[in-house]
């Protein structure tokens, strides 16, 4: 990312910072102020560090928004079609599939399947997802799939004795 | 003198023991192949096999850890040197130099001599570590709850200061989300929920080996197939005969070494900023402090002696506090931070009571493996040319699936794998916008710990602030926290003012 993208995307976070301290703070409050009905002094409140460390993280997001701002940031860059450039950036599409592929491996694959054979799909096609399919480079994915599967499976579950997911 | 002798002691008997010495040598030559292909670490390497060795006797876990720690971190001087990419971020300085040497026809010399630098680093770094820990514990145990407030919240702020990769506030803010992410849990004081929302399963907190596994791993997982592929991978072999033997290289250059060791303990010894950090402050003052200043960055050995020295001399460095004040000084320490916690031994002031011996016998694991990395460096040289030819495309899901059964491993728990999930997308959008780890990760650990001993301070004293200034070292931490924060918000809008007068 180049700066005047990294400034561009500090401006975000750091509202998306407030907004979450925000959050925080109210509900560190809620907890000082029930210790406080409990007649129990206020430095006992289990709300109280989470009260300061949200009033911190609140300045330091408004630090960073004030230097993104001086470094020139606006909000003009949030249009249509600089979505769209962000949409074919082949980094935001390599991220979105392997983050969606491992949240079908590890909510789906290995809720409904047993270990080895969920890990071989996940491995298998996963490969797929990026290797140019040669006969040659089939045969390698299902060696090494069928490979890894077993040692993990071996290894966890036989030699640490983990139960397997 | 007496804790040296401890340690050749246990390093004696450790080195009669025929399977500590294979474990060691496989854990070495295991570490030296994750530290050398790009996007494995020596955090996810140690990580990923905590949960391998959770089943595994205290010393055949510890010899496994330690021999992946100082081959992973030495391993990224490999890649660094033959490909310019380096294995591990506290390689990246060792490529400056490494690199152009590769390009002269000196790989192997290069790589002969990063080796010799990395065990002098590790050496002194054992060493310092049986030096310091006995007083450090001695201190340590004039800790009370103040001096461990202020201790972990400086600990926190220089991490996020140092290691931040962009802005220092970036850093802090990285440690305040760790903070407030070790706040969700059943609170300790008050036996109350903190922002668990009903949720029975996050009341023991968020467990910090998948945490940490989703931080580290995941985020160079997707890296890994975002950038280009293409390496050109230089023979680990001398193009040109220049008759250059790498003892008499490497010992040339003592004052260096000296230098370099020094700042790699000292930046270890500093809580969460390790070995990354330490190569690149070794590299710069050896470049700083020598007189052929403009041979730096061209393909000098000084250039890759300093940073290799720096950053294994961390190793030992990242140990000191780990063990002494139970604070990691670097990311792999808190993972191993973790492994103790697992295995039963609780570091801190307690620890010579507790688990006497403890420290000598690490610190013997520590000097073992530099006799290991020894061995396998020379027989790994060779085949190296061929291991970091593994295409991502094969390699990188492997990772990914070894990162999720190692987080499941820890606590056989289904919510740790969500945990993986959720953390692996967060580290990598928070990677992108250049937060370093290392704070988040620190805070995640010692949160719980700073919230516990701000609030025991204050109910010890009837809600008075006043025990913050009037004992000394919590006092002097007072000072060093608060010098680090003006020193950085003046640092950060000075340039901020010149950069807009530009």
């Amino acid at each position: 990312m180049n700066n005047r993208n990294l400034r561009r995307s500090d401006l975000v976070t750091s509202l998306i910072l407030i907004l979450f301290s925000s959050v925080v703070f109210f509900e560190a409050l809620k907890m000082l102020s029930s210790t406080l009905e409990k007649n129990k002094e206020w430095y006992v409140s289990a709300g109280l560090f989470p009260l300061i460390v949200s009033i911190c993280l609140a300045l330091c997001a408004l630090l960073l928004f004030i230097r993104a701002w001086k470094d020139g940031a606006r909000f003009d860059f949030l249009n249509t079609s600089n979505m769209k450039i962000m949409s074919e950036n082949k980094e935001v599409r390599v991220a979105v599939i392997i983050i969606s592929w491992l949240a079908i491996y590890i909510f789906v694959l290995l809720k409904f399947l047993p270990y080895w054979l969920g890990t071989f799909i996940f491995l298998f096609v996963f490969m797929l997802f990026f290797k140019k399919i040669t006969m040659k480079s089939l045969v390698t994915m299902v060696i090494i799939s069928v490979c890894t599967t077993v040692a993990l499976t071996y290894g966890f579950g036989t030699l640490a004795m983990i139960p397997l997911p | 003198m007496e804790n040296l002798l401890a340690l050749f002691q246990n390093l004696f008997e450790y080195m009669t023991n025929f399977n500590i010495v294979l474990f060691m040598l496989g854990a070495t030559a295991l570490g030296v192949i994750i530290g050398a292909l790009p996007g494995l670490t020596a955090t996810m390497g140690i990580a990923l096999l905590t949960g391998l060795t959770y089943n595994v006797p205290l010393e055949y876990t510890f010899t496994i850890l330690m021999g992946v720690y100082v081959g992973a971190i030495y391993g990224g001087s490999v890649s660094a040197i033959l490909l310019n990419i380096p294995g591990t971020a506290s390689a990246a300085a060792t490529a400056l130099d490494g690199h152009q040497l590769a390009i002269q026809g000196k790989a192997e010399t290069a790589i002969k001599v990063t080796r010799l630098a990395s065990i002098i680093g590790t050496f002194i770094g054992v060493i310092a570590l049986v030096l310091l820990s006995p007083p450090l514990t001695k201190i340590a145990l004039k800790f009370t709850s103040p001096e461990y407030f202020m201790l972990a919240l400086f600990g926190v702020l220089i991490c996020g200061s140092i290691a931040a990769e962009d802005l220092s506030i970036k850093g802090w803010i990285g440690g305040f989300i760790g903070i407030l992410i070790a706040f969700v849990r059943l609170d300790d004081l008050e036996s109350i929920p903190r922002f668990t929302y009903g949720n029975f399963t996050l009341f023991s907190g968020i467990a910090i080996i998948p945490a940490m596994i989703g931080f580290y791993a995941l985020p160079e997982v997707i890296k890994a197939f975002a950038r280009e592929q293409s390496f050109d991978v230089s023979e680990a072999k001398d193009k040109i005969k220049a008759d250059e033997n790498p003892f008499k290289i490497v010992f040339s250059k003592l004052r260096v070494i000296i230098q370099s060791a020094l700042i790699g303990v000292g930046i270890g010894a500093l809580p969460g900023v390790g070995e990354d950090v330490a190569a690149w402050v070794s590299y710069d003052t050896a470049k700083k402090t020598s007189k052929d200043k403009d041979k730096f960055g061209t393909g000098c050995y000084e250039g890759a002696i300093a940073p290799e020295v720096g950053n294994n001399a961390a190793i030992g460095g990242a140990l000191i506090p780990l063990l002494t004040l139970g604070v990691p000084g670097s990311p792999p320490a808190a993972v191993l931070l973790g492994a103790l916690t697992l295995h039963g031994i609780r570091p801190g002031p307690m620890i010579n009571i507790e688990s006497p011996g403890f420290i000598s016998e690490m610190a013997a694991l520590l000097m073992l493996s530099v006799i290991a990395l020894l061995i396998v460096g020379v027989i790994l040289a060779k085949p190296m040319t061929k291991i970091l030819k593994v295409p991502t495309v094969y390699l990188m899901p492997i990772v990914a699936a070894l990162s999720v059964i190692g987080a499941y491993a820890i606590n056989l728990s289904r919510f740790d794998l969500m945990m993986v999930f959720i953390f692996g997308v967060l580290g990598y959008i928070l990677s992108k916008m250049k937060y370093s780890p290392a704070p988040i990760v620190l805070g995640l650990i010692l949160g719980n710990m700073i919230d516990v001993m701000f609030r025991r301070t204050l109910i010890v004293n009837n809600g008075s602030f006043l025990n913050f200034v009037n004992r000394p070292i919590a006092l002097i931490f007072l000072v060093l926290i608060l010098f680090t924060i003006t020193s950085q918000i003046i640092t950060t809008f000075k340039k901020n003012n010149k950069k807009n007068i530009a």
